[in-house]
This record gives C-alpha cells, structure tokens and sequence, in this order.
C-alpha cells in the first residue's frame, strides 16, 4: 500500500493531514486490555482488567500508586507506562519538596502532554504506545483525565480506554450521571460491572482484577484480595438475581 | 491529489514549487475547529468552536485557548499538542524577554519569534511544520493592542479580524460584514458566538462547545478568558436565534 | 622544563552582604497578619536609603518583608512574581499558590543556594490568609533555608531585642490597632539601638477580606530629651573614664 511511505515517520503528514504514527500508537492503546475510571464528587476509583503472559506467570499490573492523592490506569504498552509512572512520580515528589503540598492534577497532566508531543515531532522517536487514565484529588475536587499519545488530554466523569471497552464505556455512558454523590464502594460496584462488561468470557477475579481508589481524605491505594473477591462476589450475586 | 514522491519531506519542493508538507499540514488545519481573533473598538476577541466527541467529558475540558503571559493570549486549532507546543515556545520567548529587557514582548517581536520558529520546522528533512494555526492576541505599551495570526507555513500577519479552521470562509464574511472596529467587545461578544456556531453547521447535531476570550480596556488590557457559564449562556443564546434565523427563511 | 602548576584561589562567592535593611517583623493579630519593617537600607554605617520599601504582595493573598541583602530581595521578588505569573496564566480553575507554598519556595530556593556557598543573604518573613478558608500563615525563612513558623516573628538584631516585649504583649485576639501599638513599640526599640534603623517604618495588612495592603510608610516619634541621655556626654563621662 502506498501509504507505508507516509507511516514510517512521524515527521511526515499524509495527505489528509494525519500523522500515521500517531494514528498508530493510538491502535496501540486499544492491543491493551481495558481500564476504566470513574469518579463522584468525593472519590475516584480506577479498574484494571490484567492479563497474564503465561499460566505460569504472574498478571502483570496495570494500576499503579504516584502520590498519596494520585494513582493511573494504563492500557497499551506496559513498558512506556512505566517510564511515564516513573515521571510523573518524580515530579509529584518534587512538587511536594518545593513547595509542600500535592502537584496540581491539570499541570501534571499537561507535563505528560508536553512530552507526549515531543514523541510525536521528532525523526528519531517513536509516540507513546499508552493511554493513562489518572485519578485524583486537588483544591478544586476529584478528577479523572485521560491522556493520549497525541499529546491530548480529556477530563471526563468516566471513561474506558482499551481492548473492547465500548462495551465498558456504553455501560458507563448510561449511568454516569448517578454517580455524584457515591461513595466508593458503591465506585467500585459500577467500575467492576462495567469491567465485566468489557471482560465478556474472562472471569473476574482477585487475580486478573485492580482497584485503585482516592478521595477526599482517602490516600490512594489498591484494594487488596480480600476486598477485591468480596466486591467481585458482590457484583455477580447481583447480575444473577438481575438476570 | 499526492506528490508522487516529492510529499514525503518537506526539505524537497515538487517540479511546479510546491512544498507538500506544508499543504498536508494545512489540511490538518482546514478540518479542524474554526477559530477566530476579532479587533474591536476597545479590545480584542478570541473565539473556538468544538465538538464534545463524549457526553461524559467534563465541560469545558480540552482548552484550546491559553493565556502566553498577563496580557497575551492565544487560541490554537489543527493538532492542538502541536499548537500547545507552539504556545509553550511563545511563553519562553516572553519570560526570556522580559528577563532580559526588563519589560514586556512587543506583540509583533513575539509574533514574529513564532513565525520564525515555525518556518525553521518546514526547512529541514528531519521536521515536519507545526500542524496548528494559532492565533494571538497581545497587548504592549510601545504598540498598543495587536491581533496576529501564525500559519504552519510560518508566515505571521497582523490582523483586524481573522479566521481559520473549517468554517474560514464563512466566518472571515461573516467578520467583514460587520464593521468590528466601531463595536464595542461586550456588543462584539454575542456576533462572534454565533459565528462560531454558524460556521460548524454541518456538525450541528453533534453537542458543541464554544470558548471565548476577551482583552479590552475593561480588563486593564489583561487577557481574560471568560468562564464557562457566561460562554454557554452565551451560546445557547446564539443558537437560539439562529434557530430564529432560520424559521424566518423557511 | 619545569611544570608550572597554577594555583587557583578558591571559587568566592558572597561573604557579606552589602546593601543591608534590618530587623523585620510579622505578627498574627484577630483579624490576619501584619507585617513591619522600617525603610532604611544601609550601606556599612550610612543610611543609603531612607524611603526604601523592604516588602512586596506576592498574590492577593500573600506578602513578604525582607531583611538583609537588598539585591537579593530583589532578585527573590523576582522569581517569586515570575513563579506567581506562571501560576495565573495556567487558568485551570483555581490558582495553586498558597501562602504556604510562598513560603516554602523561598525556604527550599535558600537551602539550595547556601549549599552551593552562595547563599541569598536574607532573612524573610512571609504571612499570609487563605481567601476560601480564612486560614492565617505566618513563616520566616533565613539564609541557610530555615523554617519558622510562628504567632509572632522577628528577623535580625529585633530577634535580640524584642522577642520577650512581643511575648508579653502577643495575644491571638489583638485588635488591629492594638497590633499597630505593638509594632510601633517594638520598631521605637529599635530605632533606639540598632544604628540601622530608622524611625520611619511601613506596615502590610493581610485580611480575608481584605487581600494584601502594603501602607504608606510614616513616622513613628521618638524621644530623646531624657536625663539618661543627657548624661550620655563626654562631660559626664570624661572623669570616671579617665579617674576611676
């Protein structure tokens, strides 16, 4: 096809005016298996649906801790991510060390972008291959922002990103605006029905399953097995009388 | 139409002069938002329309206007990262001039520090130009209020009214019609929503979203970006009488 | 041929300061926090300046007064303006810069400076009142980075002087007026001892209602016709001096 001379680079435009190698790592966000988020007026909770190389190994994890008041969910290139987490965890202590209280969420978020773009405008790099979605709270409340390869970035009540997540993001679209005032267990709940929505034949379980959560005076932190498995079983319990 | 071969760089121009990559990079302009900078009688006005591609977005997220220092301000369009990122060049050049100068950029020095900036970018085999427009609109005590306009091309005007983005055409007629130089910014502020609105009509079934920004006499000649309340009132209103408008044809 | 090996004198940097303001102060008083400082920038033992300003708004809800090197003050009214422009022009809602983060910057800017043996030759008091909350900060920094914070706050020479006159007089429910005596006790007190001080001095208010007002400077009176004084003379002195 003609148009792999205009892909190979992300210095070069195709004639509609795209850029290939960014319309690529956006594909790439989509290999990775879905996160969501969502978030009330207190609380914003992260959900993670993690996959396992191999039956013998371990499922690699997808939500990670940054600052007491912040946490992200990828999907897509797991390596990138990480460099990313790495980033934004460092600033988030240097922040804290000049000036004594938690880095404002947008500003972080726009630090990422700024070098998100910088990928995507240079000949010898490549765009990020990773979608983040990044929870957290600030002077002016919850947030949750999605962050692109392109260098863009979306605040949002609730969003899912990956493989297969319009299914995830069609659940959450009808019940996004119920969400306000709820705490988050009742998060947790929705994030984890519409991971199962997306999950379709893969069981839901401690194992393959993360939860962040952070509030308003809630650090942010993973659940842990126990927790988890009581939710899952909370969730299907109900799907069944449901059905 | 492609360049068969000489569209892959812009380093190399086509038998008949052309640079490609500049025209693909215009492209991604001509398809993006309309934006629009406006000189009135007492300041300037600077204006986007978007699509909300998702209902659960936070209104008013995805800012494509921004503040270059107190009193300068610019709305970009096309690739925003690479309008943003232009954006972050103009806010180095003026803290850079201030520092060593000790007052603030002149309007069209920062204008044409952008434009030389973006030039450079379609020069070199290893750059690609800027795939934004942005404009700007700066105020400064040797010169005054100044309304600018940087393509990808490089090239950088000074303006009294200006638009780009998909609804170019209708909005530079719409701006010309109407003589922005004898109305006020506060009068100008309802005319340019609609504009905005007008100019996506083919989109109009989509949820919109439009952002405005004001620099008068009245803000002490500080770039103002107005908040989203006063902007959604603003544009609900317009939408309305175009509605009228458009009965009144029919 | 001999080698010639250069010996280099160390790298210098600041040993002293040069253009110097003294002693400030800051107090929390009920209704948010005031601020003092005289306007005198001396340059050894002469007055350079009388009608100097030593404190500067740093947002509509913040200030500092600074003693010491008047340049670098300047230098730190700088970065701080540049810090506080940077923020605003951000328009994400909400202007991040507290008080305490004014504070902090500052703190961290002179450990990092004074580590590299070229420090910012300043003692700052930095006060503030959180306009949603109505939270008071009041913090002082000196150049080696440290933090203070406290209810009242001397920097320099009026450290030595005032600190018990301010503890017996310091209450949380001053009145403003109350507050404004205090200070005028305190700066009297310095003008009498400190040779570079002066007797004009200038305050900042900081209110929730208010914002940050930086005064005019007046003139605080002072009284020298007392017989201590009188008897300061070389005739009262010359005899025990020489006789004893």
């Amino acid at each position: 096809m003609l148009s792999v001379n205009y892909s190979l680079s992300c210095v070069t435009f195709d004639p509609k005016g795209k850029i290939l190698q960014v319309e690529y790592a956006k594909e790439a966000v989509k290999q990775g298996s879905t996160s969501l988020g969502l978030k009330s007026n207190d609380f914003v909770v992260l959900v993670s649906l993690k996959k396992s190389p191999h039956d013998l190994a371990s499922h690699q994890e997808k939500v990670f801790d940054i600052d007491d008041h912040m946490g992200i969910a990828i999907a897509g290139l797991t390596a990138d991510a990480r460099y990313l987490c790495k980033f934004m965890r460092s600033e988030c202590l240097n922040y804290w060390y000049t000036h004594d209280s938690h880095h404002p969420t947008e500003r972080l978020i726009g630090k990422i972008a700024k070098k998100a773009q910088i990928k995507t405008f240079h000949p010898a790099k490549r765009p990020f291959g990773v979608g983040l979605l990044v929870g957290s709270v600030d002077e002016t409340g919850t947030h949750l922002f999605e962050s692109c390869p392109s260098g863009n970035y979306y605040e949002y009540v609730a969003m899912a990103i990956g493989a297969r997540s319009q299914s995830a993001k069609t659940y959450l679209e009808k019940n996004f605006e119920q969400f306000t005032t709820l705490s988050w267990q009742e998060l947790v709940k929705h994030g984890l029905k519409a991971l199962k929505a997306s999950a379709q034949e893969t069981e839901l379980s401690e194992h393959n399953v993360s939860v962040g959560i952070v509030g308003k005076g809630l650090n942010f932190r993973l659940l842990n097995n126990d927790e988890l498995r009581a939710s899952i079983a909370e969730i299907s319990d109900a799907m069944d009388v449901s059905e | 139409m492609s360049g068969t071969g000489f569209d892959y760089e812009c380093s190399s121009l086509s038998p008949e002069g052309r640079i490609f990559q500049i025209e693909y990079a215009e492209k991604a302009v001509e398809t993006s938002s309309t934006i629009v900078g406006v000189r009135c009688k007492d300041g300037i006005v600077l204006g986007t329309e978007k699509i909300v591609v998702n209902k659960m977005m936070v209104p008013g997220t995805d800012k494509r206007i921004y503040s270059v220092h107190p009193s300068a301000g610019c709305v970009v369009n096309g690739l925003v990262p690479d309008g943003k990122s232009l954006m972050f060049r103009a806010r180095e050049e003026a803290t850079q001039y201030e520092k060593m100068f000790g007052i603030r950029i002149p309007g069209n020095n920062l204008a044409e520090r952008l434009g030389m900036r973006a030039q450079l970018n379609t020069v070199y085999a290893s750059q690609r130009p800027y795939g934004s427009t942005l404009i700007m609109a700066t105020h400064d005590h040797i010169k005054g209020m100044g309304l600018f306009m940087v393509e990808p091309s490089g090239s950088c005007f000074e303006y009294y009214g200006c638009a780009s983005g998909r609804g170019k055409q209708l909005a530079r007629n719409e701006i010309e019609k109407k003589n922005f130089r004898e109305v006020s910014v506060n009068e100008a502020l309802p005319l340019i929503a609609k504009i905005l609105l007008k100019s996506q009509e083919e989109m109009k079934e989509k949820k919109q979203e439009i952002e405005l920004s004001i620099m008068s006499e009245e803000t002490g000649y500080k770039h103002k970006i107005l908040d989203r309340a006063f902007v959604d009132h603003l544009a609900a209103k317009a939408a309305e009488e175009i509605e009228n408008e458009q009965m009144d044809m029919a | 041929m001999e080698k010639i090996v250069s010996v280099k004198e160390p790298t210098m940097h600041t040993q002293v300061p040069v253009n110097i303001g003294t002693s400030v102060f800051g107090l929390r008083y009920k209704d948010g926090i005031m601020l003092a400082a005289d306007t005198a920038v001396s340059y050894g033992s002469m007055k350079k300046s009388k009608k100097s300003t030593r404190m500067a708004s740093l947002s509509d809800e913040a200030a500092i007064a600074c003693s010491g090197e008047m340049a670098d003050f300047q230098e730190l009214q700088k970065i701080l303006k540049e810090k506080r422009e940077g923020d605003e022009i951000e328009n994400d809602g909400a202007t991040f810069l507290k008080p305490r983060d004014y504070f902090n910057y500052p703190s961290r800017l002179n450990y990092q400076r004074r580590m590299k043996m070229d420090p910012l030759w300043n003692g700052s008091i930095v006060g503030g009142v959180r306009k949603d909350t109505g939270e008071t900060f009041l913090g002082m920094v000196d150049l080696y980075g440290t933090k203070v914070e406290g209810n009242f706050l001397i920097t320099g020479l009026g450290a030595h002087y005032c600190q018990v006159l301010m503890q017996n007089a310091w209450r949380p429910d001053l009145s403003e007026e109350e507050a404004r005596r205090l200070i005028e006790d305190c700066m009297r007190v310095m003008f009498y001892r400190d040779k570079k001080a002066t007797d004009e001095i200038q305050i900042t208010k900081i209110t929730q209602a208010g914002g940050v007002e930086v005064e005019k400077s007046y003139r605080i009176g002072s009284e020298w016709k007392l017989e201590f004084f009188k008897n300061m003379t070389n005739e009262f002195w010359r005899p025990i001096r020489i006789y004893q």
